[in-house]
C-alpha cells in the first residue's frame, strides 16, 4: 500500500484532535456554524456514495434527509421517543424511501435518474404539506434532548462530529474497496463494467441506499437540533443543490471532498451574508439570497476548470477527469 | 452433455440490418478458435452475443450444456466466459491492480486471495512495476495486456478477445501471443477476433470465418485458408499466399 495513502487520514485525525474541544471552547455562534458545516458534510457524504463515486447525479438528497427529519420529529412528538431511539428509524425509513426510487430508476442511465430525483423532491414536499401525520404546513415540534444554549450546541456539535467521522471512515473504506472500484468503473464506462460481470444496478442501488441512510441520520439529528420542522424548509431543493456544490468543490468521488467542500461552502455563505449586509454599492441593498448566485458561479467555475475539486490539489491526477 | 461453448443458430438484427444470421460453431475446451471475416461481417456482434452484452433474437448459447442465451453478462462470467474489447476499455482513473479487482466484486474469495491472484497476473503480464499506476498512464500495448489479464481474474474457462493485436508494438504483440498460448496450455479456451491473419492462423487450433453475418467456413487453419468461399469473401490473394 502506498505510504501517501496514510497521509490524508493522518491529517484528518490531526484536524479531529484540534476540533475535539471546540464544543465547549468556541463562541456559541461559531459552534453552530461548524455544526451546520458538519451536517452538510454528513449529507454530502451520503450524496458522494452514488453521485461522486458512481457518477449518478442525484437531486433528491433533501427527500431522504426530510424523511429522516419527519421520522424523528413525529416519533418524538407522538410517542415521546428520545433522540437516540429515533435515529435508527430515521435512517431506516430514508433507506426504505430510497429503495423504490432506486429500483425504478437505476436500471436507466444518467439523466433519467437525475430528473426523477428532482421530481420526487417536489412530490415529497407536497405530501408533507398535505398529509395529516406530518401536520401539514403547521409542522412538528420536537423536544430538545438538553437544556441551555451551550449544552444543546455542544451536544449537536459532538453528535454531528461523531457521525461525520463514521461517515468519513465509511467513505474511505468504500474508496479503497472492490465496491468502490466497481462504482468508479460504472462512472467511467458502465457498459464495460457490466460486460465484465459487475451487477451494475445492484452496485448503484447499494450506493444509493448507503447514501440515503446517512442523509436520514443527518435529518434525524437535525429535527432535534432545530426544534421545529415544516415541509418547505425540510424538503428544500436548496439542500439537494448544496450537497452537489459541496462535493464538486471538495472533490467528487473522494473521501475528503465532502469535508473540504462543506467547510468552504458554509464559511463562504457566512462571509457573503455579512458582506451583503454591510456593503451598499451606489446606495443599493444587496439581498442576502444573492449568495446563491455567487455559489452557483463557483459551481460552474469548478465544473469547468477544477473538475477534481479542492481534494484534487492534494492528489496526483489520474486519468480522465471526473464528471457527473 | 455438450462440453465447451456452443453457439447454435444465433441471429441478431439491428433494425433492418441482420448483423448475425444463424451462426453456429463450437469452442471445445482447451482450444483457440480464431474468428475472422471482413469488416461488418458480424464478428464483434457475435462476441457480444457470446458474452451476454447483446441478447440474441434467435438461437442458443450453451456453456457445458447450460443454456445462457438472453442471460446477463454476469451469468456468462459466472459460467466462465470473460472478454476483452475491440477498443481497449481499461478504467483509466483506477490503478492497474484496482482494474483487476473490479470483475471480482461478486466473488466469494477473500481480499488477500484476490490481491495475491491480481499480483500474480500482473507479473504474468509483465506489469508488476505498474501495480499502483493509473491505467491511463500505461502505454496502449500495456493497456491491452492489462485488459487481457483482467479477463483472467475470475478464472474463466473461455476468454473472448476482440482484436488483441490491433495497434500493438510487435514485441508486445509477441508477448500477448505467448501469454495466450501459455494460458491455453493450462486449459483456458480462447475465441480470438483478429485481422492479423498470419498470426491468427499460427495461433489458432480452429478458425471460423464469417461473412455478411453468417458462418461460411469452420475448420482447421489450413482448411479455412484454402476454402474458396473464404478466399473470395475475405482473404483474397494475400490470404492464399500466407
Amino acid at each position: 500500500m502506498p505510504r501517501s495513502r496514510w497521509l490524508g487520514p493522518a491529517a484528518a485525525a490531526g484536524v479531529l484532535l484540534v476540533m475535539a474541544p471546540f464544543g465547549y471552547t468556541l463562541k456559541l455562534g461559531i459552534v453552530t456554524t461548524i455544526t451546520a458545516a458538519l451536517m452538510l458534510a454528513l449529507v454530502a457524504h451520503g450524496w458522494n456514495m452514488l453521485g461522486g463515486f458512481g457518477g449518478y447525479l442525484n437531486f433528491g438528497m433533501a427527500v431522504f434527509f426530510g424523511v429522516g427529519v419527519y421520522s424523528s420529529a413525529i416519533l418524538n412528538e407522538r410517542l415521546a421517543w428520545g433522540m437516540w431511539q429515533t435515529l435508527p428509524v430515521a435512517a431506516g425509513l430514508a433507506v426504505l424511501t430510497a429503495l423504490p426510487v432506486g429500483l425504478a430508476t437505476l436500471r436507466l442511465r444518467g439523466h433519467y435518474f437525475a430528473i426523477f430525483t428532482l421530481v420526487i423532491t417536489f412530490l415529497a414536499q407536497s405530501a408533507a404539506l398535505n398529509l395529516a401525520i406530518t401536520n401539514g404546513a403547521s409542522g412538528v415540534y420536537t423536544t430538545a434532548p438538553a437544556t441551555g444554549p451551550r449544552p444543546i450546541a455542544a451536544l449537536f456539535y459532538y453528535c454531528f462530529l461523531g457521525f461525520v467521522v463514521l461517515a468519513t471512515g465509511l467513505a474511505y473504506a468504500v474508496q479503497h474497496s472492490n465496491f468502490g472500484y466497481a462504482l468508479r468503473a460504472i462512472r467511467e464506462d458502465e457498459d464495460a463494467a457490466a460486460a465484465l460481470g459487475v451487477r451494475t444496478t445492484a452496485v448503484k442501488l447499494a450506493a444509493l441506499l448507503l447514501g440515503a441512510a446517512l442523509a436520514g441520520l443527518a435529518g434525524g439529528l437535525y429535527a432535534f437540533q432545530t426544534g421545529y420542522i415544516e415541509p418547505t424548509g425540510t424538503f428544500s431543493l436548496g439542500l439537494s443543490l448544496d450537497v452537489v456544490l459541496v462535493c464538486v468543490i471538495g472533490g467528487l468521488g473522494t473521501w475528503q471532498g465532502p469535508l473540504l467542500g462543506a467547510g468552504i461552502v458554509v464559511l463562504l455563505e457566512q462571509w457573503l451574508r455579512t458582506l451583503f449586509a454591510t456593503v451598499h454599492p451606489f446606495g443599493w441593498t444587496i439581498p442576502i439570497e444573492s449568495n446563491r448566485i455567487v455559489l452557483g458561479l463557483l459551481l460552474v467555475l469548478f465544473a469547468l476548470y477544477a473538475k477534481r475539486g479542492v481534494a484534487g490539489i492534494f492528489r496526483p491526477a489520474r486519468g480522465s477527469q471526473l464528471n457527473v | 452433455m455438450t462440453q465447451g461453448l456452443v453457439a447454435a443458430g444465433l441471429s441478431k438484427r439491428f433494425g433492418g440490418h441482420r448483423a448475425v444470421r444463424e451462426a453456429s460453431f463450437r469452442v471445445p475446451p482447451g482450444t483457440i478458435v480464431g474468428l475472422i471475416g471482413p469488416n461488418g461481417s458480424g464478428k464483434t456482434t457475435t462476441l457480444n452475443l457470446l458474452n451476454g452484452v447483446l441478447r440474441p433474437d434467435a438461437g442458443s448459447i450453451t456453456v457445458d450444456g447450460v443454456e445462457l442465451a438472453g442471460r446477463s453478462s454476469r451469468e456468462f462470467v459466472r459460467r466462465g466466459i470473460t472478454r476483452t474489447f475491440q477498443t481497449t476499455r481499461v478504467f483509466s482513473t483506477v490503478t492497474a491492480l484496482e482494474n483487476l479487482l473490479i470483475p471480482t466484486l461478486h466473488t466469494r474469495l477473500a481480499r488477500r486471495e484476490l490481491h495475491r491472484r491480481a499480483e500474480g497476473l500482473l507479473e504474468f503480464a509483465g506489469l508488476s512495476a505498474h501495480r499502483d499506476t493509473a491505467a491511463s498512464e500505461l502505454s496502449g500495448g500495456q493497456q491491452k495486456l492489462l485488459e487481457f489479464v483482467r479477463a483472467l481474474m475470475t478464472g474463466p474457462n473461455t476468454v473472448l478477445m476482440d482484436e488483441p493485436f490491433a495497434g500493438v508494438h510487435p514485441s508486445l504483440k509477441e508477448t500477448m501471443r505467448e501469454r495466450i498460448r501459455q494460458r491455453n496450455e493450462e486449459g483456458t479456451s480462447f475465441v480470438v477476433v483478429s485481422h492479423e491473419i498470419p498470426d491468427l492462423m499460427r495461433l489458432s487450433d480452429e478458425v471460423v470465418c464469417m461473412s455478411d453475418g453468417a458462418v461460411i467456413c469452420h475448420g482447421s487453419p489450413q482448411e479455412v485458408s484454402e476454402d474458396t468461399r473464404v478466399i473470395e469473401a475475405y482473404l483474397g490473394a494475400a490470404g492464399r499466399a500466407s
